[in-house]
């Protein structure tokens, strides 16, 4: 697992996981938004994540519900097609904004 | 031989003999002050979690190379002892820590003792793998006598000891720590597997059947069952993201909501809607999130209600066809307020009803994962009976290749209409 962050704004930050998204990568994935708390924005950018487990997924809601108390958002980025099957299967598809592109990303940060 | 040349080995000679002679000396001080230890040292526990502990070990220095004082410093409690009592202001000690980082003997002149005279003290830090935890000194007053060679190499080796009693007690402290995290899972394990069922309800028209496996002594999975006050037979499965204590004890309590729930005859939709409601806040602030699917089924008139948050799907077979009842609602403790919906069927006899945990989906093939396809491969077309349905399952994760042991807890829990 390999994991990159970019700061697209003072707001807002992107986090490429590449690889596997499970409990070997969630704590560190969970320090960012714990740390930065002026981030109201998390983009994951999922386009190259082989698999996410339940724990992926718990790590991404519970940045989904930091960044909302913060008036934020948590939006995912061109996941692929197996990390796409895990949310349609257990209907995590509704709960988070989902975006093809950084700047569709960045437009749900100016809408949110 | 010129003469020159026979004064220069008398010379030498001479030299020889006084080194002889002053290592002797040294010798016999030596002994005599390892003997003035070994009292001091009898009487010093092995294992040392306070300065208090080591107090036998500074008094022995003390003795054997004749200082007037000593002290000890401890850096993890910053605790500070000297002999005889506040000879020295341990704010004077700190302006020197800097110093003790460098792992070597050091020496601190002209610090002012409590009678008021100048003082001088040489520490040796005490270490532990090259990290400095502490110090011993011993001091005299300034100008009294300089520290000798000979001191130094007590107050060393007798620092050692010390690092030694503190290493022991560590060691000690850590085996406590995890002797009592193993109790402590051990017991979660107990309470864990009390809330699985240990019996499938004896009906006459439905065959039940489960296995509840975690991956390690404890986990996230757990299934159940009751029956409600209207006589259908409600049951559940359940999983909580995560593994080790914090999804066990989200298992427990999960399990303990959803059979309340049932046991008081709410349906499925029902059910999970109620628990999502209690767990919400509890699994925001933990970080949790549990997936379940709750069935009610009619024992009479094989009706069938069934609703699932976030859980794999269903697999469900009437006739010779399989469908999937697949996850309506987001898991449990993701939004605040979740709207299952209802899947219903009325059963035939021999239809069957299978849920599992990811345990079993996510199971890594070297065709990538296992999955629902899996599963569904795993059962002939021609069986009836869901426990051997159930064991066409297992076996065939016994049968994958590479299979070693579960990467994650696998549950199963199936119900045929007869």
């Amino acid at each position: 697992m390999e994991l990159q962050t970019k700061q697209l704004n003072p707001q807002t930050i992107l986090i490429h996981i590449n690889g596997r998204f499970d409990a070997a990568v969630v704590e560190q994935v969970k320090r960012i938004w714990i740390e930065n708390v002026d981030i109201h924005f998390v983009v994951a950018d999922l386009s190259e994540t082989s698999f996410i487990d339940s724990i992926g997924l718990a790590t991404l809601v519970s940045g989904l519900k930091t960044t909302r108390q913060r008036g934020g958002e948590l939006i995912l980025l061109k996941p692929t097609e197996p990390v796409k099957v895990i949310l349609e299967l257990t209907r995590m598809n509704i709960v988070f904004k989902i975006a093809s592109t950084v700047q569709e990303a960045e437009t749900f940060t100016r809408t949110s | 031989m010129t003469d020159r040349t026979l004064d220069e080995v008398l010379a030498y000679r001479k030299r020889i003999a006084g080194l002889e002679s002053e290592l002797d000396e040294m010798t016999v001080a030596l002994a005599q002050a390892w003997d003035q230890l070994v009292p001091f040292l009898q009487a010093a526990p092995t294992q040392a979690t306070s300065t208090l502990d080591i107090v036998p070990v500074l008094e022995s220095i003390i003795a054997a190379i004749d200082a007037r004082m000593g002290a000890v410093y401890l850096k993890r409690d910053n605790e500070w002892l000297t002999i005889p009592l506040e000879m020295l202001n341990v704010r004077d000690f700190y302006k020197y820590l800097d110093q003790l980082e460098s792992g070597q003997i050091m020496h601190m002149h002209n610090i002012p003792a409590w009678h008021g005279r100048p003082t001088h003290w040489m520490f040796m830090p005490i270490l532990i793998n090259s990290k400095v935890v502490g110090a011993i000194g011993v001091g005299h007053e300034e100008g009294e006598r300089e520290f000798t060679a000979l001191d130094a190499r007590v107050l060393t080796r007798m620092t050692e000891r010390a690092a030694s009693q503190i290493v022991a007690a560590n060691l000690a402290e850590s085996q406590a720590r995890e002797a009592k995290l193993a109790r402590e899972v051990q017991i979660a394990s107990l309470i864990q597997r009390s809330i699985q069922p240990l019996t499938v309800p004896r009906l006459p028209t439905i065959e039940m059947t489960a296995q509840w496996m975690p991956a390690s002594t404890v986990g996230g999975d757990a299934w159940g069952w009751v029956l409600q006050p209207s006589g259908q037979l409600a049951c559940f499965i359940l999983d909580v993201a995560g593994k080790g204590l914090p999804a066990a004890l989200g298992a427990v309590s999960l399990h303990t909501a959803l059979k309340m729930t049932l046991r008081l005859g709410l349906n499925p939709v029902n059910a999970l809607e109620t628990v999502n409601n209690e767990v919400y806040e509890p699994y925001t602030n933990a970080g949790l999130l549990a997936t379940a699917t709750v069935i009610t089924i009619d024992p009479s008139s094989g009706e069938v209600e069934h609703a699932n948050a976030g859980h794999t799907p269903t697999l469900v077979r009437t006739g010779n066809k399989w469908s999937l009842w697949n996850a309506s609602t987001p898991p449990l403790g993701v939004l605040p307020e979740i709207t299952p919906q209802c899947d219903y069927r009325i059963l035939q006899s021999g239809d069957l009803l299978i849920c599992y945990s990811d345990g079993f989906s996510e199971i890594e093939t070297p065709n990538g994962f296992w999955g629902t396809q899996g599963l569904l491969h795993a059962i002939p077309d021609h069986t009836t009976s869901i426990d051997a349905a159930v064991q066409h399952i297992l076996a065939a994760v016994e049968d994958l290749p590479n299979y070693g042991a579960a990467a994650d807890d696998q549950t199963i829990m199936g119900l045929s209409f007869l």
